[in-house]
């Protein structure tokens, strides 16, 4: 049960622990966390669920594929950091992981 | 009669059309578009689509590439998520749901473009996803359980709350029978009472607060709970939503309650002394068994003073007397412990000496609340 931290843009915290094989999407939907949409349901069809991910977890979180950085054209406020949360899978070796909202996702 | 397809009919289209070079050069706008952005086509006509649609803010969507990737895979998944933007000759800015193709005859190869409006849709969206997040905030803060079932009593959703009360996680009650929740004898009813209430014209109902209602956790035990169910239907298909509350603390303060009652009313009602206990006004509450001995009968809401308290005297010296303890309850009233002597005509008319104490009772240390009235039996024994 990975425990992750999401940020919101006014900097308000929120610590949910989700099984592993959720997706950092799920994790903030599920638990009502407000900054995350999700439009498309995970189907790397929108950029509803944009989040910042700090250097240290870049790595963890893997590579975007062309589709997630095409996607990535139409989010708000888009850093070198900036990554489709519905595209990353929580596991045990990212606990305690914490990541960023952009000010906002439409 | 023939049909001919001519820009007359592009004209009457309902939807906003505009064609463009493959470089974005405006060269056909419809009606529609007109309507939808405040130009006229000759204000449009020759531009750049830019014009139109310009780089969003803080964005990087370059637009001519979106149409050029939608005109090759008309129908894309993203085509129902992904928006773009027009800025109306008036400078708003209005969300476009687009779809485009690509159409190529001798003279050479354009975008059809069409966009709807769906500025408001999106606000209703935006609205809508603001409710249901506080809804599901509240929800999740809640100390009660929120449980919603299906017309089959299989549970599609429970809050934190439902986890904290059950035992179980989310992961584990979703989909699941609602009974996995009931003890095992009350699982066969529960379905009758629930469809009773369905087919019911209420909107709502508290359940348990006369019937002991308990549920069952994971670890099999069981736990006292009082229910409210409520009920709504979206597109015909009806979800029960039950708000359940864990009243096992309640029960053993109830219980603590008539248990510690029990005790007291013991105490009052075996004491030798005669007891009452008074308003400060003077109205009698209670009066013990001591007490009723020495009276006849006691009224309802009666004044302390105007009990018969003194057999068959009658007259002046009757008024005077009630004056005298009608004095001593105000007395008492304003804070002062009262102790006196007194004589009383009982029942059987014989004379009895009393030694009589009117005590005011502060609970909480401030005014009085109540007046106790205390009278012992001191008459020689002959």
């Amino acid at each position: 049960m990975p425990k992750v931290t999401l940020i919101e843009h006014n900097g308000t915290v929120h610590e949910v622990e989700v099984p592993s094989g959720t997706t950092i999407m799920q994790a903030a939907v599920s638990n009502a966390v407000p900054g995350i949409e999700g439009d498309c349901g995970g189907q790397c069809a929108c950029a509803t669920c944009h989040v910042y991910i700090p250097d240290e977890w870049r790595e963890k979180c893997g590579e975007s594929e062309d589709l997630e950085r095409d996607m990535l054209d139409f989010a708000f406020d888009v850093k070198e950091n900036s990554r489709l949360s519905c595209q990353i899978e929580l596991d045990d070796t990212m606990d305690g992981i914490t990541i960023y909202m952009p000010e906002r996702q439409y | 009669m023939s049909f001919d397809v001519t820009s007359d009919l592009l004209n009457d289209l309902p939807e906003a059309l505009f064609v463009a070079t493959l470089q974005g050069e405006v060269v056909y706008v419809n009606r529609a578009l007109e309507r939808l952005t405040g130009y006229s086509g000759h204000e449009l006509i020759g531009e750049h689509l830019g014009k139109l649609m310009p780089q969003p803010a803080r964005r990087r969507v370059e637009v001519i590439d979106w149409l050029a990737r939608w005109a090759e895979d008309p129908n894309p998944d993203q085509l129902r998520y992904l928006n773009l933007e027009v800025v109306t000759h008036a400078g708003d800015v209005r969300l476009v749901s687009v779809r485009v193709s690509r159409h190529s005859a001798d003279q050479g190869t354009w975008f059809i473009v069409i966009l709807r409006d769906v500025t408001s849709e999106r606000e209703s969206v935006v609205a809508m996803r603001h409710a249901q997040l506080v809804t599901d905030r509240i929800l999740a803060i809640g100390q009660d359980a929120v449980v919603s079932v299906d017309p089959q009593y299989r549970i599609t959703y429970c809050n934190p709350g439902a986890e904290r009360l059950f035992g179980y996680s989310q992961a584990e009650m979703i989909g699941q029978p609602l009974n996995m929740l009931l003890p095992d004898d009350a699982a066969k009813d529960h379905g009758p009472m629930i469809a009773t209430f369905a087919a019911s014209k209420e909107e709502s109902r508290l359940m348990g607060s006369r019937e002991a209602l308990a549920g069952k956790r994971k670890d099999g035990s069981l736990v006292p709970l009082e229910i409210s169910i409520t009920k709504t239907t979206v597109s015909g298909e009806m979800i029960l939503s039950a708000q359940i509350r864990d009243i096992t603390e309640r029960k053993q303060a109830e219980t603590a309650l008539r248990d510690s009652e029990a005790r007291f009313r013991a105490i009052f009602e075996s004491a030798v002394e005669a007891m009452a206990l008074l308003t400060p006004e003077g109205e009698v509450l209670e009066i013990n068994d001591a007490g009723r001995r020495m009276l006849p009968s006691v009224p309802g809401n009666a004044l302390f003073w105007e009990l018969d308290w003194w057999g068959d005297q009658r007259g002046d010296a009757l008024a005077e007397a009630r004056e005298d303890l009608k004095a001593n309850v105000q007395r008492c009233r304003a804070g002062e412990v009262i102790r006196a002597r007194t004589s009383l005509v009982g029942q059987d008319a014989s004379s009895h000496e009393i030694d009589f104490s009117l005590i005011p009772v502060k609970p909480t240390g401030e005014g009085v609340a109540y007046i106790l009235a205390e009278g012992r039996d001191i008459t020689p024994v002959v």
